[in-house]
């Protein structure tokens, strides 16, 4: 009998074992920011409060650069194997929503802990024009000119009250810089392709304003429009002042942030607001030293401008969960621990990029706290328009943007081509994009 | 045939089915507002690509241009290479090593170590010429397209010159000692030698390379990637690059354009393979 009662009870822990062996779910989550150690501190916390509360269940995380991380998953989801159940997802790749390949979110997350921006950002048409709510709005970030004080006060530049130079101050600011032997801008073009954009897009909304700058990307405004023209004219002469390094092309984002603030050899650096993200971490790991002197602008203003005081802000990374995912209700309750006050407080205090989670200002005990009033300082009467240098891509008809990236990104900054034959040959592509 | 059978069915299914599949889909299209429907298209993708697409003509011209300068400087670099050893100056043993790694590289190892050589601050390249006062030319190499494309033919020169050099150096060992030793007797030394005696005998192995070199080149992909991604302004765009972009980064997902892409190089790469070998190749061979 007590053999048997032995037997019963090793076959009862077997079972129960086994059990929880097919329960247990390991899910695979792709993210970007493998370098930066601020951001992956609060992916952790996610993780580790998804696997707290969904006890026997893990998560890996396994970190790209994203853009390798596209192709791979582009090759995966077209396969319809090999993807992961949550991966970082942004406006890069905005056909993943239209092929499907994105679960809808409307269900499973704690919307009322989403701004409303950010929540209306990805609520969009997907397959078969069905709208969903494709992802969790992580990171936000608007398109700023950071710049070097101490270089500006060595130079003999001051910054208008305004903070936004005019046109011809811009121009005078961008020559001073280049004739001290500094490159205006630390664009590192190698490896994005917008990262050269900031500068001529905030030249074209301030001209333009934002309805005719989207309809400029749309392909709905010709690109020989006569204010078109001398915002391409007036930015090559930027260029020709000296205004990018010449190791724009070789140079890759990461190490176009050490050339603005570790070797100071630019006196400023137009880029996202995640600038912060990178920046403020320990110096030996690349982020900005302790007596960096960080400075913000506003974007030149142009003569006679229809976007004066405008500048664009969108939705950057966010959390995206596979459609076609095994295990879609976890994944989507992994998404859904962003989806926390928490979690925004977080992030706002140890990266310093804003966020499309809620935040509760009060409990942010951030020593970012003077660039946060700096950045409120600066943007006390900015105009937000919801686009970024990278989602100018999602406008654009294919062709158009890839010509925009030849052009815009490398023939003009890297002085291959005139302003007139960039406008030719982009206009050429806005009559034949597909 | 049974143990024919596992091959036979790996070629099929690793070979010639994705082969099939492109030709199949280069008649198509994906119509993602059609929810993600295919469409049969017929040779429209064919005659977009041949009548309008510019950079496929760029890519092209920048796939044929390295198809066929590579080959050029290749192979009387490594035959020269290959005497040198020959010849067993001192040395010759680390000279062979030396010369061969490269070639044991990966082609993003190799792209990043030129990346730094190009670089226009602190690259190698930049430095010599300012050490020894040519800063003038000093340049940032991959930010034009006039530099770039050569800057890249040297790169695959530097990794491939160690592999040529080994194929004709055993090539070279092949030859019958009395055929050199006759020359001598009969007065041909240096110039004369090589370029009579050894280069003939040589022909089919050069050809070979040749060849290989070509098709190597016009199939160029993962160093462009790593180093220039087809830029600047399509200054380096290849043929592969170009149908990897449309296929995979173009937010149209449609795999029908990128195939037919795919589909023209094939035919011109097989056809241009086979020109090569019937101008290049005797019919009589030489035997020894």
């Amino acid at each position: 009998m007590r053999g048997f009662i032995r037997s019963l009870l090793l076959a009862a822990s077997v079972w129960s074992a086994g059990v929880g062996i097919a329960q247990a779910v390991e899910l695979q989550w792709w993210s970007h920011w493998a370098i930066e150690d601020s951001k992956k501190a609060v992916l952790f916390e996610a993780k580790r409060r998804f696997e707290q509360r969904n006890a026997g269940n893990s998560v890996t995380i396994t970190f790209y650069e994203k853009k390798n991380m596209w192709p791979a998953l582009r090759a995966a989801f077209t396969a319809g194997s090999g993807f992961p159940d949550v991966f970082y997802y942004d406006m890069d790749v905005p056909e993943f929503m239209t092929a499907g390949w994105l679960a809808d979110l409307s269900n499973g997350v704690r919307w009322e802990n989403i701004e409303p921006f950010g929540k209306a950002f990805w609520t969009r048409p997907g397959a078969g024009g069905k709208t969903g709510i494709w992802a969790i709005p992580v990171e936000a970030a608007s398109d700023e000119i950071y710049y070097n004080k101490k270089l500006f006060k060595q130079l003999g530049i001051t910054v208008p009250a305004s903070f936004a130079f005019t046109q011809d101050q811009f121009k005078d600011v961008v020559g001073k810089c280049a004739k001290a032997g500094y490159a205006a801008f630390a664009t590192g073009a190698s490896d994005r392709e917008w990262a050269a954009h900031y500068i001529p897009n905030a030249l074209l909304l301030d001209t333009l304003g934002a309805e005719d700058f989207r309809r400029l990307a749309q392909g709905e405004i010709s690109f020989k429009d006569p204010r078109v023209v001398e915002v391409f004219r007036y930015y090559k002469e930027l260029i020709d002042l000296g205004a990018y390094a010449k190791t724009l092309s070789s140079m890759t984002l990461a190490e176009a942030h050490r050339y603005f603030h570790t070797e100071q050899k630019a006196c400023m650096f137009p880029v996202g607001s995640w600038y912060t993200g990178r920046a403020f971490v320990p110096p030996d790991k690349g982020g900005q030293p302790k007596d960096f002197e960080l400075g913000m602008l506003n974007n030149p203003v142009m003569k006679d401008g229809k976007g004066h005081g405008q500048k664009f802000l969108g939705v950057a990374g966010s959390l995206g969960v596979a459609a076609k995912s095994p295990n879609l209700p976890l994944a989507v309750k992994v998404a859904d621990a962003f989806a926390d006050v928490e979690i925004g407080n977080m992030w706002m205090a140890k990266t310093g990029v804003q966020t499309g989670i809620k935040t509760d200002p009060a409990k942010i005990d951030s020593p970012l706290k003077w660039y946060f009033d700096e950045y409120a300082r600066v943007n006390k009467t900015t105009k937000w328009i919801d686009l970024t240098a990278q989602q100018v891509r999602l406008l654009m008809k294919p062709g158009l943007w890839e010509t925009y990236v030849a052009t815009v990104n490398q023939g003009l900054p890297n002085k291959l081509i005139g302003p007139d034959e960039a406008l030719a040959r982009l206009e050429e592509a806005r009559l034949k994009g597909k | 045939m049974i143990f024919l059978g596992p091959t036979v069915v790996l070629y099929f299914a690793l070979t010639i089915y994705p082969v099939l599949v492109t030709f199949y889909n280069s008649l198509h299209t994906l119509r993602m507002d059609l929810g993600m429907l295919t469409e049969f298209v017929g040779l429209e993708h064919f005659r977009e690509i041949l009548t309008s697409d510019d950079v496929f003509w760029r890519a092209a011209r920048n796939s044929l241009t390295w198809g066929l300068v590579a080959p050029v400087i290749d192979i009387p670099l490594a035959l020269m290479l290959a005497l040198t050893l020959h010849a067993r100056v001192p040395f010759a043993r680390v000279f062979r090593t030396v010369w061969f790694t490269p070639v044991l590289m990966s082609y993003p190892v190799v792209g990043v170590i030129w990346l730094w050589v190009y670089n226009y601050d602190w690259g190698m390249a930049n430095l010599v010429l300012r050490a020894v006062g040519l800063g003038d030319l000093a340049q940032a190499w991959l930010a034009s397209p006039a530099t770039a494309l050569p800057a890249l033919i040297l790169v695959t020169t530097w990794m491939f010159a160690g592999f040529n050099m080994v194929v004709l150096l055993a090539a070279i060992h092949a030859i019958p000692a009395e055929y050199l030793e006759a020359a001598t007797v009969d007065g041909a030394a240096g110039w004369r030698r090589l370029l009579h005696i050894i280069v003939p005998l040589l022909r089919p192995t050069i050809v070979n390379l040749a060849i290989l070199d070509f098709i190597g080149k016009m199939k160029q992909f993962a160093l462009v990637w790593v180093m220039t991604r087809g830029g600047p302004m399509w200054g380096t765009e290849t043929v592969a690059t170009y149908v990897v972009k449309r296929a995979f980064e173009w937010k149209t997902l449609d795999l029908g354009y990128p195939s037919a892409i795919a589909v023209i190089w094939f035919v011109i790469i097989f056809g241009l393979s086979l020109l090569l070998t019937r101008v290049l190749q005797r019919r009589e061979a030489l035997e020894f």
